[in-house]
């Protein structure tokens, strides 16, 4: 109520709204211009520059935001990756396991047949070797024996072969070469 | 097991006194003139054929020889036994006809002599034919081209210098750089992948132990059953050891005659040609280059001229020969190798550097040449050598900048580092041939570059890892691999699957 | 210094001379062989022209046997070596050997029938034993 007592006293005594307010009509005029004047260079020179900083500064935020979305989006991947060569390499590890067993058994066995084989082959030798000697053994004695034939021969022709004899067989021989 | 049976031995002595001939024959006759250093010249005997046997009667029984020199006056022959025996003044029958060996599946597992005769303690040879020692070549029209494989199992030669059944290919290399090895190898192979093809290995002037170390690591592998060895040692007259090469030649001939294939070694033909220039020496024939005879060219090509790969019409049996050569000092142009290298349809040439170098085989790409070619190679093999070779020329050309090491731009290391591993998959140890399959997958592991990470010092054992994965996992497809045909799409993803898998256990 | 000639060429000249009765080609054969010292061949010399004598239908058989020969069989061997050579004429030389136990060698130029016992039990030995 003291304001508008206060303006009434004061447009009463003048009769003029501004003057009553305080307020210089070309002063304000000439605020009123320098205010746009500066609006109009904020505008110009400020505001585009700071408009420019303040959205520079949300893409960053933005970027950042996105940035991380993707870093733990990739942290999942990496993981679920990770897992996945886990179950990789656990199954390599597994199948490399069977294998090297398998390999084992199979040189095992492999062994076992080859000194099956061996021994077979030793045995064989052994057989054959014995046949040999045998064989050798009796060439030995047929050769002796053949040895002592003709000595024996040599010996009793020598003394029991007479001139008729000889002269039939020796007739018989001319007959049988014609 | 024989046993010594007295009433066996008995009849058999009995039917041989009542077979003893009474009668003799008017044989043409002649009386040995003078004897020395294994020939004996013998007058008479005027309608004696070339190289037909004589017998020479001593006290101690038949000495045989066979006719070389038939001159105006006498004839000049070389004996095929001691010539301790023979005298001046004995006399000598002619046999009627030209030297024979037997032939025929009773010599299989059997070491012999040239003339057939045993050497390994067993019974004497009962064969129902027999093969005349020197015979001719088959004709042109009684041949076929060489076409089917005869696989080593040593993956450089059978990927690179592929030998053919009824080819002729020469192994030539200084003293103990593996010659023989590479040929134990084979006949190894033709065991353990049941080719079915008869080896006859004819050791000429080789120490006796050598021999019998050799029939004993035959006997181990289970391949002289498969195996005749015509074993002459360098105490043996100079005659057995000209014979030798002949008689094993005519004793494979049987299986090739017979719808066979069979797979000659002459081991080896330098000693082979020493001793013909000692005989001709010795029949006082004029001496030629090197003192030795001027047929000695004529000596080896009527030998090597009877392997061969028959046509369909006489059963496409083939005899296929690995001659060796021992080389001084690495000479390849030296009098008989050039002889023999013309003669033959290529050659492996053994290095003694690379011997040294640890590289064994020591198989000298460069030099080494196989003129059958893809001709005589199994598909699977064929698809993945050209690669190899390619490789390997590329390192050959490169390998003396591989000591710049970082110096180099990516393309020559890289080549440089694929040749390292080519050369060191390319090794291989002594008694260990590769089946088909094994070849197929070791060369595409390292040519597909999936070995690429592996140094070379662990190829072959990530060779030996991937084989072993393979035919775990994939047996039924190697086993389809080894039947020669060229990988499929689906059989290659599997190699290259397991080699990845492999290679990352050995990654540097 | 004379030139050296085959055997073969010379000991065929002298059988031809020696057929046609000259005698005197047996000492020009002799001082052939003194000239060109091939004495220690005497004995293959003589064989050939034997040789070549049997060719021209002279033949000399070398017999040895274990007993002295009667006439008879000695007609048989005659008749024998006719036969397989054709020769015109056959003159025997005799030699005994006790050594050869019983039965006949015969020995013309180039050709021997050997039927004696000695050999026999030589081929029972050595040939058989190697059986």
């Amino acid at each position: 109520m003291t304001f508008y007592t206060t303006v009434a006293e004061a447009t009463s005594g003048s009769g003029d709204l501004l003057s009553a307010l305080g307020i210089n009509w070309q002063l304000l005029i000439i605020q009123i211009v320098a205010f746009l004047l500066l609006v109009a260079l904020l505008g110009r020179f400020v505001y585009p520059w700071l408009m420019k900083s303040v959205d520079q500064r949300q893409k960053d935020i933005e970027d950042a935001k996105n940035a991380s979305i993707e870093a733990q989006r990739a942290a999942q991947q990496s993981q679920k990756d990770g897992e996945a060569l886990l179950d990789e390499a656990r199954r390599e590890a597994t199948d490399i396991v069977a294998t090297a067993k398998q390999e084992a058994s199979d040189i095992v066995s492999t062994s076992e047949e080859k000194s099956r084989l061996v021994a077979e082959r030793i045995a064989k030798e052994a057989r054959d070797d014995i046949g040999r000697d045998v064989e050798a053994a009796r060439k030995q004695l047929r050769a002796e024996t053949l040895e002592l034939v003709a000595l024996a021969t040599e010996k009793v022709v020598g003394k029991v072969h007479t001139k008729k004899p000889d002269e039939a067989l020796i007739a018989e021989a001319l007959k049988e070469s014609k | 097991m024989s046993n010594l049976s007295i009433t066996e031995l008995s009849k058999d002595l009995r039917q041989a006194i009542e077979g003893l001939e009474t009668q003799g024959d008017f044989d043409e006759t002649g009386i040995v003139l003078r004897v020395g250093d294994g020939v004996v010249w013998v007058h008479g005997l005027r309608s004696a054929g070339y190289s037909e046997v004589l017998h020479i009667e001593t006290p101690s029984g038949v000495v045989e020889a066979f006719a070389l020199n038939l001159l105006e006056d006498e004839i000049g022959a070389v004996l095929l036994g001691d010539d301790a025996e023979v005298k001046a003044g004995q006399t000598v029958r002619r046999k009627g006809s030209v030297l024979t060996v037997p032939v025929g599946d009773a010599l299989l597992g059997r070491v012999v002599d040239p003339l057939g005769r045993p050497m390994d303690g067993g019974p004497a040879i009962k064969s129902k034919a027999e093969g005349l020692v020197e015979r001719d070549a088959p004709g042109v029209m009684d041949r076929k081209s060489v076409h089917e494989p005869l696989m080593t199992g040593i993956a450089a030669i059978d990927s690179m210098f592929p030998i053919g059944r009824g080819q002729r290919e020469l192994i030539i290399g200084d003293r103990q750089v593996g010659k023989t090895a590479l040929t134990i190898d084979t006949m190894i192979n033709q065991a353990r992948q049941n080719t079915g093809v008869v080896n006859v290995y004819v050791a000429i002037g080789q120490k006796l132990s050598k021999i019998a170390r050799l029939v004993d690591r035959l006997k181990q592998e289970g391949v002289m059953d498969q195996t005749i060895i015509v074993a002459t040692s360098s105490s043996d007259p100079a005659s057995l050891l000209y014979l030798a090469p002949y008689a094993g030649t005519a004793m494979g001939e049987y299986f090739r005659d017979n719808g066979g294939h069979a797979l000659m070694i002459y081991d080896d033909l330098t000693k082979h040609a020493v001793a013909y220039r000692q005989m001709s020496l010795l029949l006082r024939r004029p001496p030629g280059r090197e003192a030795y005879p001027g047929d000695v060219f004529y000596l080896h090509s009527r030998l090597l001229e009877r392997s061969a790969k028959l046509s369909d019409a006489l059963g496409g049996g083939s005899l296929t020969a690995l001659p060796i050569i021992e080389t001084q000092a690495g000479d390849i142009s030296a009098y008989i190798p050039t002889n023999v290298i013309s003669i033959t349809d290529g050659q492996i040439f053994l290095e003694t550097d690379l011997f040294y170098q640890g590289i064994r085989p020591a198989i000298s790409a460069g030099l080494s040449v196989s003129r059958v070619g893809g001709a005589a190679q199994t598909a699977g093999v064929k698809s993945v050598s050209g690669n190899l070779k390619l490789g390997l020329s590329q390192f050959r050309e490169l390998a003396s900048f591989a000591q710049f090491g970082s110096d180099l731009d990516e393309a020559t290391k890289h080549q440089i580092d694929r040749g390292q591993r080519l050369t060191e998959l390319l090794k291989q140890s002594q008694y260990a041939p590769m089946s088909i399959w094994q070849q197929v997958v070791s060369i595409l592991a390292v040519t597909g570059g999936h070995f690429d990470d592996v140094s070379p010092e662990h190829i072959k054992e990530a060779q030996e890892a991937l084989l072993s994965r393979l035919w775990h996992d994939e047996k039924k497809d190697m086993q389809e691999l080894d039947k020669g045909a060229k990988p499929t799409e689906t059989v290659l993803k599997h190699i290259k699957k397991a080699a990845e898998s492999v290679s990352k256990g050995f990654k540097e | 210094m004379a030139r050296r000639l085959s055997r073969r060429v010379v000991t065929s000249f002298v059988a031809e001379r020696l057929q046609e009765g000259d005698k005197s080609v047996v000492k020009q054969l002799a001082a052939y062989l003194v000239t060109t010292r091939q004495i220690r061949m005497l004995a293959l010399y003589v064989r050939d022209i034997e040789s070549s004598l049997a060719k021209k239908g002279d033949v000399i058989a070398d017999v040895t046997t274990a007993f002295s020969l009667s006439a008879e069989t000695k007609k048989h061997i005659n008749a024998f070596v006719a036969a397989e050579t054709g020769a015109l004429s056959v003159s025997l030389r005799e030699h005994v050997k006790s050594e050869v136990l019983g039965g006949l060698r015969l020995h013309i130029p180039g050709k021997e029938l050997d039927t004696t016992v000695q050999r026999q039990l030589t081929t029972l030995r050595t040939q058989l034993k190697k059986a």
